[in-house]
């Protein structure tokens, strides 16, 4: 925001560092672009289960509803005929000529071809995006990744949590996880572009933690979150700083969000973790509320004299979001409009840069134009390119991560680990994501839309988003 | 004024300034409680159920002579209030719902005290209470006007509503404001005279009900209220004075109103209406496709919200096939996991029953569970109120009576069906059909139950309570009640007679001009 009481002349020397900003974040858009735009990622090249179902969402609305809709369910069937049952009442609605997937339907429900086949290549699409947690296939996933070098952090996906008994399960699958990835990481070889930051080493191990699976009920209401939770957290801390491995906590819907960002502050500025571990919090740049967040975040991070990890993302909710605040008749909390989110997202990279004294920023995003955005930001403050990192998710935009690798960032990848099936609603959430047409995926691998539309700087068209977010029931678009 | 309808948002409990709101509002409503001796048997005590040594306030008790009273002074105004413009009635109930949203944290506040409900749910009753008022306002306006019901030259057919006269409105404790502003508001604006007789349990919400309306501008002729117990109630329903009675209430009591009411008497000279709303016994079905993630917290809020007092609660849940294995124990742990204590501390999601006869009532139904199907959850609960902890059983015959009566508490009976064809035929084995529930992922199941679940109230993988003014009518089948679904586009009519005039316009071949043909 520019200061009102501005002169004349130094408001144009601001503009002018302003356009001078935005040539090289086009030109580094660019040249990451090239890079990236020479391979699909594997989610828009996969001749399979996965590059099907993915062609066929783009193509058609309706399908997609289906398509995901089956996703979701499968995992509760457990015979074959169950499967073809549900192929077909789902995609015998759906107004598209899907030949294949009708003989399909028609073929499991007669028996001739038997649903574990269905099932088997939907464990592999699984597989692409979430790890599997028991076995070794959670570790060579991630040797694999540092030998690129990526570095991770670990999101345990699953049920959700609904009693106390779960809760308490939930914190000790979490405490295992931590000790054992922290122990098989003793023989890894330290990686400079992956484990260092201007402050020294960082951990190697990195956990992400939703809070509402700390509690029976994650309920803002109710006083006993806060006391349950902060216990459970307490916990994953202190073995987090005794194994010197990383916590970041991970924002989930808006409602949770007051009473996320509050237990996060109290219980780091507990005596006990006023040093350690290292910890982070999410915060969403699509919240109106956003920038206060953030800013509050600073001044209590400054206050204290702690460095605090924040991962900037766009946010996944949107369109539960919005459904909610409808059903309630609550003001919509989320930007209406994408080049609004995009803009939010600018403005709060940079000022997380700004603050990079107290702050770790990671900036969690498959958008070129936004990652470039922090990247020039990064150095014209005068910041190394190890005083922050760039996070992705797993399976997506691998091209887009080996650009920005080559690029020599430190780049850390959000691997979900846990049981394939339960895992299915992560799965569809980021199937949801990266099939919309807002997608900058879609719109690079599948819509083919040329660069500089891609990487121009987001301009918000509509100046009354807020009042209609406040005040309107109209279909809300993006 | 009255003619755009929206609902009115609840409480954001997400922000802490609106927890903290709520805590001052509290505060504040227990520094107004009674602190008086008792004064013996013409006054009615309201009773904290979670504390039962504070006394709420203290109310007089209406005889039947003051009922009488009351019934002549409305005969005597009824056509002066028929008369008035039906937007001048209408803007009179908007001006309440403008005084109850500015006093909605006090009157929640209250609720919480006065009947034992959680925040969530004390304010969630406020705000239907001022949905009913907006909503029906809006409603009269369009029933106001006089249809044309064929245009002829020689004739004019004009097709209007009437109200009927005086209304007995006899409602619930469980929902203290707004079942009774509902009933309350469509008589009044409909242009009947009122007489409302709440719940003994929950005097002081009617005593502020009464209040409002005064405050709005209502003339204190047009509605009366009467504190008593059922036989108050009895005398009302048997006045051959009284027109309509609108209830909300219990099985037995409401076919003993229908009986009643339709018993002419000496000097009665019309037929009674009566709208009629008892009770459920609804289930909730989980198919073996479910999200059970969902379906467990929906089957918890539904069953347990409000400790199962609620006409709409699940009391049944039918598991599909193999689901019972999965759900069952998450679905003990997630109860288990519930706090029991005074709902004014918000930390309790579980509170009192509305009396010791409840209490007594529930208790009895658990034995008889334990004897009838397998018990695999009972909680130990708080001694001071008139607590009963949530049980749940399991093995449950569908024709039992833990499976088959209302037991109107935290009691969830667990039925197994081997196929969802065989879940919908258990569901509808009940003399009730108010709410049902389904939670499935088959579209075909999808299909079938909105086909063949026939409830009132069928919801489809959520919740099976909360119905929304406007948005969900509420009302039941078969033996769970007569009349026309409440926050519903036909609600008013039962509070409206319909008169027919036609008027010959052709004098000798003379007809006026069309437009002026009224």
């Amino acid at each position: 925001m520019m200061n009102p009481g501005n002169t004349n002349v130094s408001s144009e020397k601001m503009t002018e560092r302003v356009d001078s900003t935005e040539q090289a974040v086009q030109t580094l858009a660019r040249s990451l672009y090239q890079k990236a735009a020479q391979h699909k990622p594997s989610l828009f090249e996969a001749k399979d289960l996965l590059g099907r179902m993915i062609d066929w969402s783009l193509e058609d609305e309706s399908l997609r509803v289906a398509l995901f809709r089956f996703v979701d369910v499968l995992p509760s069937l457990e015979s074959s005929s169950e499967i073809g049952r549900h192929l077909e009442e789902y995609f015998a609605r759906v107004d598209h000529a899907l030949g294949g997937l009708v003989v399909l339907a028609q073929a499991l429900h007669a028996g001739t071809l038997v649903a574990p086949v269905v099932r088997r290549n939907v464990v592999k699409l699984a597989r692409r995006f979430i790890a599997e947690e028991s076995g070794d296939h959670l570790i060579s996933v991630v040797e694999n990744l540092r030998n690129e070098p990526a570095a991770f952090t670990l999101d345990v996906v699953g049920e959700a949590t609904v009693s106390d008994l779960e809760a308490a399960a939930m914190q000790q699958r979490y405490l295992d996880l931590l000790r054992r990835l922290v122990k098989t990481g003793e023989s890894w070889p330290p990686v400079a572009q992956i484990d260092d930051s201007p402050q020294g080493n960082i951990p190697r191990v990195n956990l992400s933690v939703k809070l509402s699976s700390l509690c029976a009920r994650f309920d803002p209401l109710d006083p006993n979150t806060e006391a349950t939770v902060g216990e459970r957290l307490r916990g994953l801390l202190r073995e987090a700083a005794r194994l010197q491995a990383a916590i970041t906590v991970d924002m989930e819907q808006y409602a949770f969000k007051d009473l996320t960002l509050e237990i996060f502050r109290a219980v780091l500025e507990e005596e006990e973790f006023r040093e350690r571990p290292h910890a982070a919090i999410a915060l969403q740049a699509y919240l109106r509320d956003a920038e206060t967040d953030v800013r509050e975040l600073i001044r209590w991070a400054r206050r204290l004299k702690r460095r605090i990890g924040v991962r900037l993302v766009k946010g996944a909710y949107w369109d539960s979001e919005i459904a909610w605040a409808k059903q309630k008749g609550w003001p919509i909390p989320v930007y209406l409009e994408k080049a609004r989110t995009d803009a939010s997202y600018e403005r709060l990279s940079r000022l997380l840069l700004e603050n990079h004294d107290f702050i770790d920023a990671a900036f969690g995003s498959h958008n070129l134009r936004s990652l470039a955005h922090a990247i020039v930001t990064a150095k014209m403050l005068g910041l190394p390119s190890h005083g922050y990192e760039i996070q992705m998710l797993y399976g997506m935009a691998e091209p887009v991560r080996q650009a920005i690798i080559q690029y020599g960032q430190r780049v850390r990848v959000y691997l979900p680990v846990g049981d394939l099936l339960p895992g299915m609603s992560y799965l569809i959430r980021r199937l949801m994501e990266n099939t919309s047409n807002t997608s900058f995926l879609r719109q690079t691998y599948a819509d083919r839309k040329d660069i500089a539309s891609l990487i121009k700087p987001p301009a918000p068209a509509r100046r009354s988003d807020d009042k209609v977010a406040a005040s309107s029931n109209e279909q809300a678009g993006g | 004024m009255a003619d755009n309808f929206h609902n009115e948002p609840p409480i954001d409990f997400s922000r802490r300034q609106n927890r903290d709101r709520f805590k001052r509002s509290l505060e504040e409503a227990r520094g107004q409680f009674d602190h008086g001796r008792r004064r013996g048997g013409e006054w009615l005590e309201s009773v904290n159920p979670a504390n039962f040594k504070e006394i709420v306030g203290r109310v007089r008790n209406a005889g039947t002579d003051q009922a009488d009273a009351a019934i002549e002074k409305a005969a005597r105004f009824f056509p002066k209030w028929r008369a008035a413009p039906a937007a001048e009635r209408a803007k009179i109930l908007v001006k309440a719902a403008g005084i109850l949203r500015e006093k909605r944290w006090e009157l929640a506040a209250l609720e919480v005290f006065e009947v034992g409900k959680g925040w969530r749910e004390a304010d969630a009753d406020v705000i239907e209470a001022i949905d009913y008022l907006r909503y029906y306002a809006r409603e009269m306006l369009h029933l106001a006007e006089p249809r044309q019901t064929q245009s002829l030259p020689s004739e004019t057919n004009v097709y209007l509503y009437e109200p009927r006269g005086i209304a007995a409105i006899i409602a619930p404790w469980n929902f203290p404001l707004a079942i009774l502003t509902g009933m309350t508001a469509a008589a009044l604006v409909t242009g009947n005279c009122a007489l409302m007789k709440p719940a003994e349990q929950s005097p002081m919400m009617a005593q502020r009900l009464l209040e409002i309306l005064g405050e709005a501008g209502l003339p204190a002729d047009a509605c009366g209220l009467l504190h008593g117990g059922g036989e108050l109630g009895a005398h009302l329903v048997r006045s051959p004075k009284i027109h309509l009675i609108a209830f909300t209430g219990s099985r037995e009591v409401g076919l003993e109103i229908l009986r009643e009411a339709y018993t002419h008497r000496p000097g009665q000279e019309h037929v009674k209406r009566v709208v009629c709303e008892m009770g459920g016994k609804n289930a909730v079905i989980v198919d073996s496709d479910a999200d059970l993630d969902e379906a467990v917290v929906h089957v918890i809020d539904s069953a347990f919200g409000y400790q199962g007092q609620k006409c709409s609660a699940a009391s049944r849940l039918i598991l599909v096939g193999e689901v019972h294995e999965r759900l069952v124990t998450r679905l003990v742990e997630a109860v288990r996991s519930l706090k029991i204590g005074p709902p004014e501390d918000p930390r309790n999601a579980v509170g009192p029953l509305i009396e010791e006869a409840a209490k007594e009532r529930v208790e009895q139904y658990i034995r008889l569970g334990k004897k009838e199907a397998q018990c695999v959850l009972e909680m130990a609960a708080p001694k001071q109120g008139y607590f009963v902890g949530p049980a749940i059983f399991t093995d449950v015959d569908p024709n039992s009576r833990i499976a088959q009566e209302e037991i109107f508490g935290p009691v969830l009976s667990i039925i197994r069906a081997r196929d969802f064809d065989q879940a919908l035929e258990i569901a509808d084995r009940s003399s009730f059909a108010l709410t049902g529930g389904v939670f499935s992922r088959s579209p075909a199941h999808i299909d079938k139950a909105r086909k063949e679940f026939r409830v009132g109230n069928l919801y489809i993988n959520r919740g099976i309570t909360g119905a929304v003014v406007e948005r969900q009518p509420f009302g039941g089948l078969k033996l769970s009640g007569i009349g026309s679904k409440a926050g519903g586009p036909d609600y008013l009519l039962q509070f409206l007679e319909p008169r027919t005039i036609s008027e010959n316009t052709l004098r000798h071949g003379f007809m006026p001009p069309e437009k002026l043909r009224k």
